[in-house]
């Protein structure tokens, strides 16, 4: 899979914002992940899918960093990140989000920006300004943070506890904290799950809003939602892809039928 | 040769038995209910005073007796302390275990003195099992052989009830996975009563065997409750086997290996210097373990279910200013209170009591750095008290009197320890955190006592003699730490090469008030108080402090907003270890003598019960922990409220009630234990959370005009 | 309510904190029954299961057994009145034998059922009689599923909760959890069963409820289910 031997081929993968090779991911004998192998584009809007316990999840994980792969290979914009720890790919410009919604609960809706905003922004002051300079005194940091908030719509809730906010917003804060890392590559896990069809279609839209500009990368259950967005289906089944392409041709894929509604014949 | 051999394994496999029946309980009630119980110690103590209840009217045939009685009285005590203390809990923290069962450590200890007093007592024996037996061509103690089959029988006899009975396979299956007991319909909620007293009746067991053979001290508990939780570390928590095994092991290990100097044996010298390390071997094996193998030796893996956090959101019903206004009202109090020393107050309140208060003030705060704002719970914080403490001591004996210089070479040396403690401890979390933490503070109060020993004649003599220029005649005399006797009588100088000032004699005379040298002191340990808290205040609202605060909140997220949590939590423990440094310093110049006292690990558990008294998480709640602290150490010892009392009954014609009321002056920790049993159990956000918590009842104009916070605790982990 | 009717969920409301997954879902099984229900992964199958098996306990609405509420009754005694969850992950426990799993739900569960005794059990699942001494840890996906299954019986179910039974299975170990399934079915276990295999609930189930973002969405008996082309796809396919 390293080489196809097309010498186009292999400029465009070299210049691909995510490429795994070959990954493979063991829990004991239970091969969860096994030889994938995909290429995302820079600016590709990517959907994985597949049934329960394909392993969309775990592959997130490793794309990611928060679990080590077994076999493989990951490389971001070019450069290979798979011993690299998640702080390291998210510094890089790996962005991601969490299935279940994962704000700072505890601090305020700013403050839960500013973390992030200031994660990106660390070469621009050194050890003693971080242990001493009060976080108000930022201006480029502030100003950053007012231009996400404003942009995610939530300057108005900036100083409640993000604790207090109702269930959408909480998503948006999510979306917010990642869009403020400054990312390239965004991973999303589910960001739709457990949301009514009315804050689904918002929190899309808010997505499509905010991260034109960036490679996405989705794992998504609402299969009207994947065919309305990706420009390209990635299908999973017990681990391994058994399909890739635009949607059209995944959703008129025998295979993927099979898979999707039992891959056992009776 | 093979006498004393064989003697030597004897003494190690009775102690080693000892440390297994203790583990043993300890891991299997970690491993079912993850209750981290530091009073087990007290209940093994309970145990050999049960037994001497006993045994003292019924003699040495009694002994039998006691070994079936005591256990089981102690078993039922450990069922009532599982009902009504530890039940509650089991929805919050595991931490919250240990803050409880520290506090029962205080109350139980306290009631053994009460009851039994302070003076050790020896428990006699039958005949039977007293003296000597011949056999293989030596003379045997009849005690430790009989012990050892004794042990063994209620070790195999527990082995048998978890593999062989039905009570046995639910408590293994709810080690694994309590849920789906659960599901399997057994309510294993019903089991934790019977595990907890199990566990209590085999520490009574324990305590039973230890007192037969020496004397029952009120300190029994305190003495083997941390070797025991090493070894429950060391074999991996919740591991039966584990705790068995390392029980035996680090038994034989300490009496048979290391202790004997094996003189009989001519030309066998395992290691010389071996003997000399003594109380130190087990720390050190645990420390090793645990970098090596954070799981332990038989552990398996486990998930640590983080239930609630452990730290009450932080709100306030004061607004930035009223909270301004109010510190530097009670700063501009503080000031004044040498003023009113001798007239208002008595002197000793201010040159003692006030100082102690600031100091552990100090202290409690640079806990609450990392316990509060990084979720670290060290316990064994008293590491720094006792490096400052003993620093400054040792340069001001030996160096210079410069107070300054000692100072600095204190924080230095503090600083550099917490970065390595730091290093190794913080790729652990949770419990092993604070148990490799508790590790590291036993390591040092044992080199404090043996390091003068190892220089005067000692391996370290053998090796600094080596060294050209060193002669044996200056070390024999040489003084680092005063071994168990402490340094006494330094002069301290406040001030760098010949500019400063002795406080000794000064005093400063403003009228109607007299600054003597304490208060002086006074002032000068107030405002390194007061720096300290702005410096940490003006840390933690910095970037650096908002990436604490997040740790706290939610590790994983900030890793994934590109932050390394590993560098923070070490630099913030780096940044508590100098405060905790500091405030040993001070503690050093303030009474100025320094004993072993000041690494006890005793001191780590209270400085902890400050810090949640006053509230984690807060800057001042510390302060006001440590303020109450001793405030209350202050009224039990005076004895008033209780004279008062008693007084009372009697006026109203209740003498007869009056007499029963013990006298509670010597026994504060008591009192203190249960304050803080309770305040566990129903504020677990301590004194501050109390304003937040009575907001309902408060008329309008006082409720905060914010927006408020949903009412339900935030809950920690991701899903 | 049908006379009949062993397990009945009326109108609930259910989540996860202050995520609401299930909106409104009613649903009925009677006695002798396997009724399964459908639905892409996140529907919000599992949390009908857990509602029932009192993991969660409804914010609105109830759950019922025989006619009796248990909407708030904790998972062990919902397991008590004999309706047992077979957990999506098995939770076989590890470091028990086979053997021992199966005693320890033999002390559980109902007991006024003449539940299955554990050698019944090992006799009835051929394939665990050659390992009732290995530890859980070491049994195969197929085998923690039959254990997982056995272990329900023993602890004295009369109403089975079968999330997702074949997930990750080999098609040959598929087929002997079906004929499992139905051979308990034909000795009067009801079942209730969750499955993304449609294959699977077309040859078991009497009748079908297709679960979309936390409602039923359609109702019906297999036969017609199999015929529902276009509902088929809608909620199950990937075709738009």
């Amino acid at each position: 899979m390293a080489t196809t031997g097309d010498p186009a081929a292999d400029a465009r993968e070299s210049t691909a914002m995510l490429r795994t090779e070959g990954l493979v991911k063991r829990f004991g004998s239970f091969t969860a992940i096994d030889e994938v192998s995909l290429t995302v584009e820079r600016g590709e809007f990517r959907s994985i899918i597949g049934p329960n316990g394909a392993g969309k999840t775990t592959l997130f994980n490793l794309i990611s960093g928060a679990l080590d792969a077994t076999e493989g290979a990951v490389y971001f914009n070019g450069e290979e990140v798979t011993d690299r720890p998640p702080e390291k790919r998210i510094q890089l410009g790996m962005g991601r989000s969490f299935q279940i919604s994962n704000v700072l609960d505890g601090l305020s809706v700013r403050e839960n920006v500013r973390l992030a905003v200031q994660a990106t922004r660390r070469d621009s002051y050194g050890l003693l300004e971080s242990l001493f300079r009060p976080t108000d005194r930022y201006d480029e940091i502030n100003e950053a943070v007012d231009r996400i908030l404003e942009q995610v719509g939530l300057a108005a809730v900036a100083e409640e506890t993000a604790a207090a906010l109702p269930y959408g917003d909480k998503r948006r804060l999510e979306i917010g904290a990642v869009l403020a890392t400054d990312p390239e590559l965004v991973l999303f896990d589910e960001p739709t799950a457990g949301m009514s069809p009315e804050q689904t279609q918002e929190t899309v839209d808010l997505i499509r809003d905010v991260l034109a500009e960036q490679s996405l990368v989705l794992v998504e259950h609402d299969i009207e939602l994947v065919m309305e967005l990706s420009d390209s289906i990635t299908v999973l089944n017990r681990g391994e892809v058994i399909a890739e392409g635009s949607p059209e041709a995944i959703a008129n894929d025998p295979e993927v039928q099979d898979a999707y509604i039992g891959g056992a014949e009776l | 040769m093979v006498e004393a051999l064989v003697q030597q394994l004897l003494d190690g496999l009775t102690v080693g038995m000892v440390y297994a029946l203790l583990a043993s309980g300890l891991s299997v009630i970690f491993g079912v209910m993850n209750v981290i119980n530091f009073a087990h110690g007290e209940l093994f103590g309970l145990g050999a005073y049960f037994a001497l209840a006993v045994v003292s009217p019924l003699g040495g045939v009694g002994f039998y007796l006691a070994l079936l009685v005591a256990p089981l009285i102690v078993g039922g005590i450990g069922v009532l302390i599982e009902r009504f203390t530890v039940r509650p809990l089991y929805d919050r923290n595991p931490l919250y275990h240990i803050l409880l069962t520290f506090g029962l450590v205080l109350i139980i200890s306290d009631l053994v003195i009460l009851v039994w007093g302070p003076e050790p007592t020896s428990l006699s024996r039958p005949e039977f099992i007293t003296g000597t037996f011949d056999a293989l061509g030596g003379s045997f103690s009849r005690y430790a052989v009989f012990m050892i089959v004794f042990g063994s029988i209620v070790t195999a006899g527990v082995w048998a009830v978890l593999n062989y009975t039905r009570y046995g396979l639910i408590v293994r299956a709810g080690a694994q996975d309590r849920r789906m007991v659960r599901n399997l319909g057994i309510d294993i909620d019903q089991y934790y009563s019977l595990v907890f007293g199990a566990g209590a009746a085999l520490a009574a067991v324990a305590g039973i065997v230890i007192a037969g053979r020496g004397q029952v001290t009120p300190g029994l508990g305190s003495a083997f409750i941390i070797p025991a939780f090493v070894i429950v570390v060391l074999g991996g928590l919740g591991s039966f086997k584990g705790a068995v095994l390392g029980g035996i092991g680090v038994g034989v290990l300490q009496e048979s290996v290391i202790k004997p100097d094996f003189p009989a044996i001519d030309g066998f010298t395992l290691v010389p210097a071996l003997p000399q390390f003594d109380g130190m071997i087990i720390f050190i094996l645990m420390i090793g373990v645990l970098v090596l193998r954070p799981r332990g030796l038989f552990g398996s893996e486990f998930n640590e279910e983080s239930g609630q956090l452990l730290v009450g959101a932080d709100r306030s019903l004061l607004t930035d200013r009223q909270r301004q206004f109010l510190g530097v009202g009670t700063v501009g109090l503080l000031a004044l209170l040498p003023l009113a020393s001798g007239s208002l107050l008595e002197p000793s309140t201010v040159e003692f009591l006030m100082i102690r208060i600031l100091i552990w003030g100090l202290f409690a705060l640079s806990l609450d750095f990392i316990m509060g704002y990084a979720g670290l719970v060290s316990l064994g914080h008293v590491l720094f008290w006792g490096l400052g403490s003993y620093t400054a001591g040792t340069v001001l004996t030996n160096a210079t009197e410069s107070v300054l210089v000692a100072a600095a070479v204190a924080l230095a040396v503090g600083t550099a320890v917490a970065y390595v403690v730091g290093y190794l401890s913080i790729r652990v979390s949770g419990v092993y955190f604070a148990m490799i933490t508790l590790g590291f503070a036993e390591l040092y109060h044992n080199l404090v006592i043996d390091i003068d020993g190892w220089i005067q004649d000692g391996w370290l003599h053998t090796v600094l003699t080596a060294v050209p220029g060193v002669d044996s005649a200056m070390l024999v005399d040489f003084e680092l730490t005063g071994g168990s006797e402490g340094l006494f009588g330094f002069s301290t100088f406040y001030g760098v090469g010949d500019i400063g000032v002795h406080l000794d004699g000064i005093a400063v005379y403003l009228g109607p008030v007299t600054l003597t040298d304490r208060l002086l002191l006074y002032y000068i340990i107030l405002s390194v108080l007061v720096g300290s808290f702005f410096i940490l205040r003006r840390i933690l609202n910095a970037p650096f402090g908002a990436v604490l605060k997040g740790i706290r909140e939610n590790e994983t997220r900030v890793q994934f907003l590109g932050y390394d949590p590993t560098v923070y939590k070490r630099r913030a423990f780096v940044i508590s270890g100098m405060f905790a440094t500091l405030a040993g310093v001070l503690s050093a110049l303030s009474n100025p003598f320094v004993s072993p006292g000041a690494a006890e690990w005793l001191k780590s558990g209270e400085v902890i019960i400050m810090v949640v008294l006053g509230g984690l998480g807060t800057l001042f709640g510390p302060l006001i922990g440590a303020f109450v602290f001793f405030g209350l150490e202050e009224i039990i010892q005076d004895g008033v409220v209780f004279d008062s009392l008693r007084g009372l009954l009697t006026l109203v014609g209740l003498s007869g009630v009056a007499d029963t009321i013990p006298d509670f002056t010597r026994r504060w920790r008591l009192v203190l234990g249960t304050v803080f049993v309770l305040f566990v159990l129903f504020l677990p956000s301590g004194l501050v959370s109390v304003p937040a918590k009575l907001e309902p009842y408060l008329p309008d104009r006082f409720r905060p005009t914010r927006a408020t916070p949903a009412e339900q605790p935030t809950a920690r982990g991701d899903d | 309510m049908s006379a009949d009717e062993v397990l009945g969920v009326e109108n609930v409301d259910a989540g996860y904190g202050e995520t609401t997954i299930l909106r409104d879902v009613s649903l009925s099984v009677e006695a002798g029954e396997i009724v399964s229900m459908v639905g892409r992964n996140g529907a919000g199958k599992t949390t009908t299961l857990r509602t029932i098996n009192g993991i969660l306990s409804p914010d609105s609405g109830r759950v019922t057994h025989r006619g009796d509420d248990i909407s708030n009754l904790d998972p062990a005694a919902t397991a008590k009145r004999g309706v047992s969850l077979v957990p999506e992950e098995r939770q076989i426990f590890p470091e028990l034998t086979v053997r021992e799993n199966l005693q320890l739900a033999a002390h559980g569960g109902a007991e006024d059922t003449d539940s299955m005794s554990v050698d019944e059990a090992i006799g009835q699942f051929s394939n665990l009689g050659e390992r009732t001494d290995n530890h859980g840890s070491s049994l195969s996906g197929g085998e923690q599923q039959m254990l997982a299954i056995a272990r329900a019986l023993v602890a004295g179910a009369d109403v089975l909760l079968l999330d997702e039974p074949t997930e990750g299975l080999a098609p040959q170990i598929v087929d002997d959890v079906v004929d499992i399934v139905r051979d308990l079915n034909d000795r009067g276990i009801t079942v209730l069963l969750v499955e993304q295999n449609v294959h699977v609930c077309l040859e078991l189930a009497d009748r079908n409820y297709i679960i979309d973002q936390g409602t039923v969405v359609w109702e019906g008996s297999s036969e017609r289910l199999r015929n529902e082309q276009e509902i088929l796809d809608r909620y199950l396919g990937v075709t738009v």
